[in-house]
């Protein structure tokens, strides 16, 4: 098998090093030729791996461990020699195997993709080298986060990958709102890291090594989940902690106010970072971690219900929005939540699979949607659109095959892996999982429809009935010196609907073939609902990973639904997708009328349940108020006045006794003396 | 010949040092406070040699010679200090100066 | 054999009198003899580490499992005895081991970057560079004595040049600042000379001659009731010096008024003299007593962590926030080493080793944006970084690698650190972890605030930015600063080379403890 990771790694990095340093001074034609170049030969080194690997027989081979070199060594002399010692071995290593793979292939195609239609985009942006460089430095730590070979450095990948979030996201850091989303998409990914930090150091108290699989160099973690004598609840308490981590880098309940915000970065990025790629690294780790998540039913069930919870939650939220990006946004922590909920129903490659095809669909939708907010110079308002069918012709047919394909309608690619996961809800409460999954069966179908309905909501408002703004917006979108008060100056220039152009090839060629993705992505698990599981080929190829023996030591849970039973599951999926168009159709199709419902449900929904007001009253301004107080009492008053207090009392003492010294030599002449005659005395009397 | 008693070398010593004590804190020229200062020492030194002599050591013979050499720096400083008074106050009655009045 | 030893810690000691010795009006050459002597001094540490590289690092294997100096390169010739009557001695010893070897390199290395950093001062630049020298070798001989007298001699040493730094070329409170940390720190010194004479005293009762050597000391048993009083004279001392949290309160006045490249030498280099004293005197010489306080130090540690996290939330100075960052993060360093496993206390002076490059670069960052604003208050500052890109990607580094992002520097130190006592206290462990998002949100805030957000419209700094007199970085601040980025790259990169060095130390000394509470019977080793 030919293993060219180390390679899809290093190109992006020297990619981001050479832009980096030189970008500024580099004309646009080399930026693109090294950030394109990083990026589209990282993409050709990951699909051999994939195909070399395709060839291999038999599974079990189909894996490849490189250690690179040596991290950190503690406590390895010390063995035999202390008694409390654990030595702690880390290695610098690239897995490569079929999950890693797949996460490469998505991370690489799509990013590769994604680098070209930036150029367009980003055209007249004066931080178009920077742009570049913060992408291709993205493409590396996301590589290195699907590619680790250990807990840790999965860890720098998974914090690396939040940095290049976090300077995309502010990337235009003159504005106020972008410079704040940034902050929070920090903070809040922190607090995943923070999660993982934990799960990282319970690993290594339990199991002694942060390797996931047992190799040449050590130990593995996934090798000794069963025969460890770990307590189950120690592994559920790990998973827990994982799976804080995936909440905040996958934007699951409570932790996914960050990912809205995040729409402040430029479309691109949010198309690949906060859609396609970054914020599935969350249903990565789960797969990823399967082995430790097989052992604690609580822990899967925890995320089965988080998962649930979050795709409705997120689904409602999108029924109201009217900026595009966020609604794409709440669409995406929605589907992020039906990826989990096919981990927590023990179908990892479920989830994987519907991580590949939203890939390819979410990031369409962006890129569509960016198409048009190109179009129109930077309005992101859903009021400010409409009727854009007519002017944007690609944009309007691709983004209508994403649509389709996230609201689940046969035979997009959506279709399939989302019938995949809603089918393995129904089989898991079939096969014991009980009334929970039921209900959670439920939610996901509710989901469907509601996906289906916010959707076409959208398509509809943007692409049909008649056109409601004034022209593209004049200055290009986001250019950092001309945005905010001033923009009121420009709308005197607009040029009216026949001013908004289609944009650039370089823009429409990654819409189509993404389309083209979005049309066929499917078909690789598209025959399991023919009774025929055995077909499943994305299945089969992750199978190494989550069923059998070979690497790891627990088996999945298999239980494939009778045919007549997961026809009922597809059924009403796609009924009530079908429903939701339909609704969408009836109420929108004529376009769309603006007026701000007094009912105070959607009030709440609106304004996303409050919760962002929720947690600045609630956790942000009590922390600061209590930092202030300290700063003031306990500083100022406790600290600073008590050593002003001693250096008071001092000062006082010291002044009633400086009048003894007068400063006339004779005084001090008789105060000897007195002395002298006091020691004569005590001498010549007491000792006597 | 008789040997003199020790006790009168160190009635003598003692005489010599109250007249050292009595003026320095009664006279008011710092020149003559230092001649009184070194009558003390000398006193100190005369009762150390007399010790010296009667308990056969020659530890008290050392330290007069430390006091000699410390008396002698003592004066180098002290005059220069006198002198630098004098200069800047164009007097020296010891009774006026309060500087280090604390 | 050449004293290798007394050359590093004096030469810079003869650096400062031969620059004192120059007329002040030659600052040329001023700089230029305070920089070569600074570079020279680096010079032969990189020359000891070679050659303890050679002696010890080759023979590691055989090392463990010897006696507590058997790590130390002490050579024959920097031993020697300097007051000597009857049953009592002082000696002058120098000894170097995996441990201080780091800490030595950190320190030279920082005086090289701080001096050339301090090129702008104009007044009384002659005593200026002299006391940073001065200031160069009281840490250094810290770092280095093996006798007891002559470390409390270099404690000393360096009091004096950090409090004629921070009160002559200070800024408005200097006064203040340079008063209370001098009268904070000779608290503490005075206890702890308290205690080395009795240690003194202690070793002359068991052993019949009063020794202040290191080695002989070790080989004194003391009572655990004396231990423990002992243990707290010195650990105030040391507890200052960190600080721990209930002492820290010069720390923010001092760091906030000294000129930056003295705060970057008090908080790279100083500052882990306190937590080197604790690892090096307090652990073996106290092993009961340590062990005794060491849950309760480690509770105060997280504490202090937590605490001075979110204090440094909410100031608006940038110094004295990251004076409280200073305090938050040697919390960490301090925990590890309470931790009392091998990758706890490698993690700890990892950290220190961590903490000093990415503080001292903060700080002389700050410098730099105060010295061209006229103005620290975050405040007053907005959407540098179009007008000033390059300052900004190098204060990006250094906050990053404060924040303990995975990759640079710190995260290693910490990691380890944490990893350490998770192993011995999973609470503490959690909370102390939990500093990490703190951490990130008041440094980010740091960064963010100055250099993001709408361009300046009003106020002193945007009438700066508008006469083009805010300018960027430029080559030679870059190439001062350099080392220390390059160094938060490098060891985030691969830290195994720095704890390959110390393992072996660490080894020892954790060794040494478990020997002695092995014998009485404790259970806190497991």
């Amino acid at each position: 098998m030919t293993n060219l990771t180390e390679w899809v790694l290093i190109l992006p990095l020297l990619g981001f090093v050479l832009l980096g340093l030189f970008g500024r001074m580099l004309p646009r034609p080399a930026i693109l030729t090294i950030a394109w170049g990083a990026s589209g030969l990282a993409f050709l080194f990951a699909l051999v791996g994939f195909l070399s690997m395709l060839q291999t027989t038999p599974d079990s081979a189909r894996m490849a461990d490189q250690v690179i070199y040596t991290w950190v060594n503690s406590g390895t002399v010390a063995t035999g020699v202390l008694t409390n010692n654990v030595p702690l071995n880390i290695n610098f290593g690239l897995l490569l195997d079929p999950l890693s793979a797949t996460m490469l292939m998505v991370i690489t195609g799509v990013g590769f993709l994604i680098h070209i239609y930036s150029a367009g985009y980003m055209e007249e942006d004066p931080g178009f080298w920077r742009f570049f460089a913060y992408m291709n430095f993205f493409i590396f730590a996301m590589v290195l986060l699907v590619s680790a070979d250990n807990f840790l450095f999965l860890l720098l990948g998974w914090a690396l990958v939040g940095l290049a979030s976090f300077l995309l996201i502010g990337f235009w850091f003159t504005r106020r709102s972008a410079v704040a989303a940034a902050r929070k998409a920090l903070v809040i990914n922190i607090i995943g890291d923070f999660g993982l930090m934990l799960a990282i150091f319970m690993i290594f108290q339990n199991y002694g090594t942060l390797n996931y699989l047992t190799t040449a160099s050590g130990n593995g973690v996934f090798n000794l989940v069963t025969h460890n004598g770990v307590a189950v609840g120690i592994t559920t308490a790990i998973c827990l902690l994982l799976f804080v981590a995936c909440a905040a880098k996958s934007a699951q309940l409570p932790l996914y106010m960050w990912l809205p915000d995040a729409m402040e970065g430029p479309t691109p990025v949010s198309a690949l970072i906060h859609a396609a790629t970054m914020v599935t690294a969350g249903v990565y780790l789960v797969a990823r971690a399967n082995p430790l998540f097989q052992v604690s039913p609580a822990a899967l069930t925890t995320v089965a219900i988080i998962g649930a919870a979050t795709a409705l939650f997120a689904a409602t939220i999108a029924l109201t929005q009217l900026d595009i990006k966020r609604v794409l946004a709440y669409s995406t922590i929605s589907q992020l939540g039906y990826m989990f909920m096919a981990e927590g129903a023990q179908n990892y490659s479920g989830g994987v699979f519907h991580l590949t095809t939203h890939a390819y669909f979410k990031a369409l939708l962006f890129l569509g949607a960016g198409s048009v907010i190109h179009a129109l110079g930077g309005e992101q308002d859903m009021r400010e659109m409409g009727g854009l069918r007519h002017r944007l012709k690609i944009t309007y047919w691709t983004f209508l095959v994403a649509a389709l394909a996230i609201s689940g309608i046969i035979p997009f690619a959506g279709f399939w892996s989302k019938d995949d996961i809603i089918g393995s809800l129904l089989a898991r409460a079939v096969d014991g999982g009980g009334v929970l999954f039921y209900v959670l069966w439920g939610v996901a179908l509710l989901t469907a429809g509601l996906t289906a309905f916010y959707m076409f909501r959208l398509v509809f408002n943007v692409f049909f009935g008649s056109y409601r703004g004034s022209g593209p917006l004049a200055h290009a979108h986001g250019e950092p010196e001309e945005v905010g008060e001033e923009e009121e100056a420009h709308h005197a220039a607009r040029g009216g609907f026949y001013a908004i152009y289609e944009s650039p090839a370089v823009m429409t060629v990654p819409l189509v073939i993404l389309a083209v993705l979005s049309v066929i992505g499917g078909l690789v698990g598209s025959y399991a609902i023919f009774g025929r599981p055995t077909w499943h080929l994305f299945a089969n190829f992750l199978s190494p990973i989550f069923s059998n023996g070979h690497w790891t030591s627990v088996a999945v849970l298999e239980a494939p639904l009778s045919i007549g039973v997961g026809w009922i599951s597809t059924g009403a999926s796609l009924a009530l997708a079908v429903l939701g168009i339909l609704v969408a159709w009836l109420r929108y199709r004529r376009g769309f009328e603006y007026k701000e419902s007094r009912n105070p449900v959607y009030q709440l929904v609106l304004h996303k349940y409050y919760i962002d007001e929720l947690c600045t009253a609630v956790i942000i301004n009590p922390l600061l108020w209590l930092g202030r107080t300290a700063t003031s009492l306990l500083e100022g008053g406790l600290l600073d006045g008590g050593s002003r207090g001693i250096g008071w009392v001092t000062r006082g003492v010291s002044g009633g006794l400086r009048r003894l010294q007068t400063g006339y030599m004779r005084n001090y002449a008789l105060a000897i003396l007195f002395g002298v005659v006091l020691l004569v005395i005590y001498y010549a009397v007491m000792r006597g | 010949m008789q040997e003199i008693p020790m006790t009168w070398y160190l009635i003598v010593s003692a005489i010599l040092f109250t007249i050292g004590v009595v003026g320095v804190l009664v006279r008011r020229n710092p020149l003559t406070v230092f001649m009184s200062i070194e009558l003390m020492l000398n006193a100190v030194n005369l009762s150390f040699i007399t010790f010296s002599k009667y308990l056969d050591s020659v530890d008290g013979q050392m330290f007069v010679f430390l006091v000699l050499t410390v008396a002698a720096a003592e004066v180098v400083v002290g005059l220069a200090i006198i002198v630098s008074i004098f200069r800047t106050r164009r007097n020296i009655n010891v009774d006026e100066l309060n500087v280090l009045r604390g | 054999m050449f004293p290798l030893l007394s050359t590093i810690v004096f030469l810079p000691l003869l650096g400062g009198i031969i620059v004192l010795l120059l007329p002040g009006r030659v600052t040329r050459a001023i700089r230029g003899v305070a920089l070569s002597v600074a570079l020279l001094d680096l010079l032969f540490v990189f020359a000891l580490f070679l050659v303890y590289a050679q002696v010890n690092l080759a023979a590691s294997s055989s090392i463990i499992g010897a006696s507590f100096s058997s790590t130390f390169l002490t050579q024959e010739t920097e031993k020697f005895t300097l007051v000597a009557s009857g049953n009592f001695t002082l000696g002058y010893s120098l000894g170097v081991d995996g441990i201080s070897m780091l800490l030595v390199a950190l320190t030279s290395l920082l005086t090289v970057v701080c001096i050339a950093a301090s090129f702008r001062v104009e007044q009384r630049l002659k005593n200026y560079m002299a006391f940073m020298l001065l200031l160069e070798s009281g840490i250094l001989g810290v770092f280095l004595a093996t006798n007891l007298f002559l470390f409390y001699i270099f404690w000393e040493l360096m009091l004096i040049p950090a409090y004629l730094l921070v009160g002559s070329w200070g800024g408005e409170r200097r006064i203040y600042a340079a008063f209370k940390f001098v009268l904070y720190t000779s608290v503490g010194s005075l206890l702890m000379l308290a205690a080395i004479i009795a240690l003194g005293y202690y070793h002359q009762l068991a052993s019949g001659t009063y020794s202040l050597d290191l080695f002989d000391v070790l080989n004194t048993k003391l009572d655990p009731a004396t231990q423990t009083w002992l243990f707290l004279a010195m650990a105030l001392a040391f507890a200052i010096k960190v600080p721990f949290v209930p002492f820290h309160s010069w720390l923010p006045d001092v760091y906030s008024e000294a000129p930056a490249p003295v705060t970057a030498m008090l908080a790279g280099a100083m500052s882990k003299t306190g937590a080197y004293g604790f690892l090096r005197f307090c652990l073996p010489l106290f092993p009961n007593a340590f062990q005794q306080f060491s849950t309760l130090l480690s509770v105060l540690a997280v504490i202090g962590i937590l605490y001075c996290a979110l204090l440094a939330l909410t100031q608006t100075d940038m110094k004295r926030l990251l004076g409280y960052s200073s305090i938050s993060h040697l919390g960490v360093v301090m925990l590890g080493m309470f931790a009392l496993n091998v990758q706890g206390v490698e993690g700890s002076v990892l950290q220190m080793v961590n903490h000093g490059i990415t503080t001292a670069a903060l700080f002389l960052i700050v410098g730099l944006i105060e010295s061209r604003a006229g103005t620290r208050d975050l405040r007053e500052f907005g959407g540098m970084a179009l007008r000033v890109p390059l300052l900004a990607v190098v204060l990006l580094i250094a906050v990053l690698s404060s924040l303990g992002l995975p990759g640079l520097n710190s995260f290693t130190g910490e990691f380890l650190a944490l990893l350490g006592i998770f192993q011995q206290s999973v609470v503490l462990g959690v909370l102390a972890t939990a500093v990490v998002v703190p951490a990130a949100w008041y440094l980010i805030r740091l960064f963010l605030s100055v250099m993001t957000g709408p361009r300046l419209a009003e106020g002193h700094v945007a009438i700066l930015l508008r006469k083009g007199q805010f300018k960027d970085l430029q080559l030679g601040e870059f190439v001062t600063i350099a080392p220390l980025l390059a160094l938060i790259f490098l060891i985030g990169f691969q830290p195994n080379p720095l704890t390959a060095v110390m393992e072996p130390s660490v080894v020892n000394t954790l060794q040494t403890l478990q020997h002695t509470l092995h014998n009485v019977g404790s259970a806190f080793i497991r």
